[in-house]
């Protein structure tokens, strides 16, 4: 074991400032298995560490960081997403894909700064205005043009293209390391965390999202909804135990004379939830209501009796829709927006709650919990407090999450003071971190009655 | 059991992965923890057990869970009808919880095999939330209380590993308990072991080819990316046939209409952008 038993410790109080927190156990546990493993490499036990302390995915993200930030030295797996194709005729090629083609990157990088003349740094546009403004300079198109074959076999072509992106993204990070070296001689006071500034993708707003981080989180949003789902299910004992089902135990025990080989149990049936959906879909809402619609489909998906409505100024039941629809999808019902429009298409609560209440099936049944994504901009149309009362007579709980900056509540047309007296939770939700901790906030199983 | 592990004896047994894996199943029979090993289908995870039986020659005790798994499934059972049949015949009293009577289910298989063994729970993210903790006991202390019998205790230091496809959270209690690995598609370095390992007459050079393909193709965004075994049988059969079509069997790779739509969509459009 090359790492001193206080270093780790230390770096332990450094991961729970950061509030990421290890039992102790874990800790001894690490410590004991690296003191009889016997290798003197020192890069190794900081792989251990990683390898053997976090117990989900999303600790291990935050301490591969924290690693990164406190020991200096980078966790990564060595993904060589290229192959050297036959055709390339230049030879420079093969260098680049080498095991130590770092430093070559950053000479090009360094090239390409040098051709391109002379750049202004001081001036207050972000790295990527440059690296955009580089990537269209003739050098760098020059460096990029040995990927320029013709390929007559579809498999080769695609490697081209993959090696061709590989190839890109290395050039851009070397670029952008140094372009912020560069930069940075004109900043002070000097400041670390702008240097290579890390944007976590979980605070990011969801309307600044690109499409491959949108793709990301709206997964982890499914999954989200799989678990919503999970929560307001009340568990029961399986039919194996139980009571006894007297008239069927006798009726099987007649074949046998009257021995009572075979009893029959009473199965418990799973309690399902009792719980409604309401995704606004309306303009205002942009991008959020794609998410919210995400969450709606992992929920259906795991409970199909979920009554899930979108709104705009009249509520629609999509249940089916987000039934028999693919993941990928989801956004196809919001480019079918106008189907979901029952008067002007500009939203409205009141109405959209009244139809709610007045709905065959709530009305007949009682569901008591009712969780709604919207934002509560009702176009300066009224809001009836009769209205309001009846569905907090009618739903035991409800949950809101809105989307727009709690600054912004109850401002212009924004009525949102009246759904927040009667909802038992709500909360801004802009971002994953946000979606996460409600959705984990909510504890159904106490309430069930 | 031997307590290093390397590389080379997964290799052997033909099992190819990252020295990660080999690090934390070395740890795991050194501290005598569970493995949890999480990831989406199709990346080897039960393999890996199957693998590590293999490895140290010893009997694979397989719980495969499901929604309504209990104790009567998993851990131990009374034979009802042999006890009454007991009773109907010799008349006397006797005690009818011992051995005779109990059906060994496969925890209790474990824990009393004779050799040294390895325990797999499969998907254990399909059973309930009770079920879990059932299984608390059987992995912290490597013992099962029964009521009737007493506490029943391992003789070996069974090599115990969970798998899970991550549908459902699993509860902070039973993570605390086991090492975790996340087990995603393999690297472009690992498939390309595999496809040699799995094709006959096939070069490096085309092996690593196609598993670039492959990774080409889970970066696509289609609904069910193809596993591992999945994308090296359709090289496996479009190699033997002599196939040299991207376009022929994608039956094999990809098993969803919509994706396979996607799938030729893309591969037309890359076509398209080099004939310009």
């Amino acid at each position: 074991m090359q790492i001193k038993t206080n270093e780790l410790i230390n770096f332990s109080h450094y991961c729970s400032e950061n509030s990421l927190k290890f039992p102790s156990e874990r800790i001894s546990n690490l410590i004991s298995f690296l003191q009889q493993a016997q290798h003197d490499n020192y890069e190794r036990d900081i792989s251990f560490i990683y390898s053997l302390l976090p117990s989900n995915q999303e600790e291990k993200k935050k301490l591969k960081e924290l690693i990164l930030q406190y020991f200096n030295l980078p966790i990564f797996k060595n993904k060589d997403k290229y192959s050297i194709l036959p055709d390339y005729k230049d030879e420079r090629i093969e260098d680049f894909f080498n095991d130590n083609s770092l430093s070559r990157f950053q000479k090009l990088a360094d090239e390409i700064i040098k051709e391109f003349g002379e750049i202004d740094f001081s001036r207050p546009v972000s790295n990527n205005y440059w690296l955009n403004q580089l990537q269209n300079s003739l050098a760098f198109l020059d460096s990029v043009s040995f990927f320029d074959i013709d390929f007559d076999n579809g498999l080769d072509e695609i490697i081209n293209e993959e090696n061709r992106n590989y190839f890109i993204t290395q050039l851009n990070q070397s670029i952008l390391e140094r372009v912020s070296e560069l930069r940075n001689q004109f900043k002070d006071p000097y400041i670390p965390s702008e240097l290579n500034p890390k944007e976590n993708l979980d605070e990011k707003d969801f309307l600044f999202t690109d499409a491959e981080e949108r793709r990301k989180l709206l997964k982890e949003t499914r999954n989200l909804g799989l678990i919503l789902a999970n929560k307001f299910v009340k568990y029961t004992k399986s039919a194996s135990k139980g009571k006894l089902l007297f008239r069927k135990t006798i009726r099987k025990s007649l074949k046998n004379g009257g021995s009572l080989y075979d009893i029959v149990l009473k199965p418990k049936i799973k309690k399902k939830p009792r719980l409604i959906l309401l995704c606004d879909i309306s303009g205002s809402m942009a991008l959020y209501s794609l998410f919210g619609l995400t969450l709606l489909f992992g929920v259906v998906q795991r409970f199909r009796s979920v009554h899930t409505y979108v709104f705009i100024d009249g509520i629609t039941n999509i249940s089916k829709e987000l039934k028999n629809i693919k993941f990928n999808n989801i956004s196809n019902i919001l480019s079918n927006w106008n189907d979901y429009v029952h008067v002007d298409g500009h939203s409205d609560y009141e109405k959209s709650f009244c139809d709610l209440l007045n709905e065959k099936k709530i009305n007949s049944s009682s569901f008591n919990t009712l969780l709604v994504i919207g934002d509560a901009r009702n176009n300066y149309r009224p809001i009836n407090k009769e209205t309001i009362e009846k569905l907090s007579k009618k739903f035991q709980n409800i949950y809101w999450m809105n989307p727009e900056k709690k600054q912004y509540w109850n401002t212009g047309d924004s009525q949102f003071h009246y759904y927040q007296g009667i909802s038992k939770k709500y909360s801004e939700v802009r971002n994953f971190e946000q979606l996460r901790n409600f959705i984990n906030s909510i504890n159904f199983k106490k309430v069930i009655k | 059991m031997n307590n290093n592990l390397t590389l080379k004896n997964f290799e052997e047994n033909g099992y190819f992965a990252d020295q990660e894996l080999v690090d934390i199943v070395n740890a795991s029979l050194y501290l005598n923890k569970p493995i949890l090993i999480e990831g989406p289908a199709g990346t080897g995870k039960t393999f890996l057990a199957k693998t590590l039986s293999k490895i140290f020659k010893t009997q694979l005790i397989r719980l495969q869970c499901h929604e309504g798994i209990d104790e009567d499934k998993a851990l131990y059972e009374w034979n009802y009808k042999k006890q009454l049949l007991s009773i109907q015949t010799e008349k006397d009293s006797k005690n009818l919880f011992t051995e005779e009577f109990l059906i060994e289910r496969p925890i209790l298989q474990s824990l009393r095999s004779e050799k040294k063994s390895i325990f797999l729970v499969d998907e254990i993210d399909r059973s309930d939330e009770e079920f879990e903790a059932l299984l608390l006991e059987v992995l912290a202390e490597n013992q099962v209380s029964i009521p009737e019998l007493g506490t029943i205790t391992s003789k070996n230091n069974n090599l115990t590993v969970l798998t899970s496809n991550a549908t459902r959270e699993l509860s902070e209690a039973l993570r605390r308990r086991c090492l975790y690995f996340y087990l995603d598609y393999p690297s472009v370095d690992i498939e390309t072991k595999v496809i040699l390992n799995n094709i006959e007459n096939i070069d490096e050079e085309k092996a690593k080819k196609f598993s670039i393909f492959s990774n080409f193709v889970r970066s696509l965004g289609l609904n069910k990316p193809p596993s591992l075994i999945e994308s090296v049988e359709w090289v496996k059969y479009n190699h033997s046939n002599g196939e040299e079509s991207l376009n022929s069997n994608i039956g094999i790779l990809i098993k969803d209409i919509e994706d396979q739509k996607i799938y030729i969509e893309k591969i037309k459009e890359d076509n398209a952008n080099k004939n310009q």
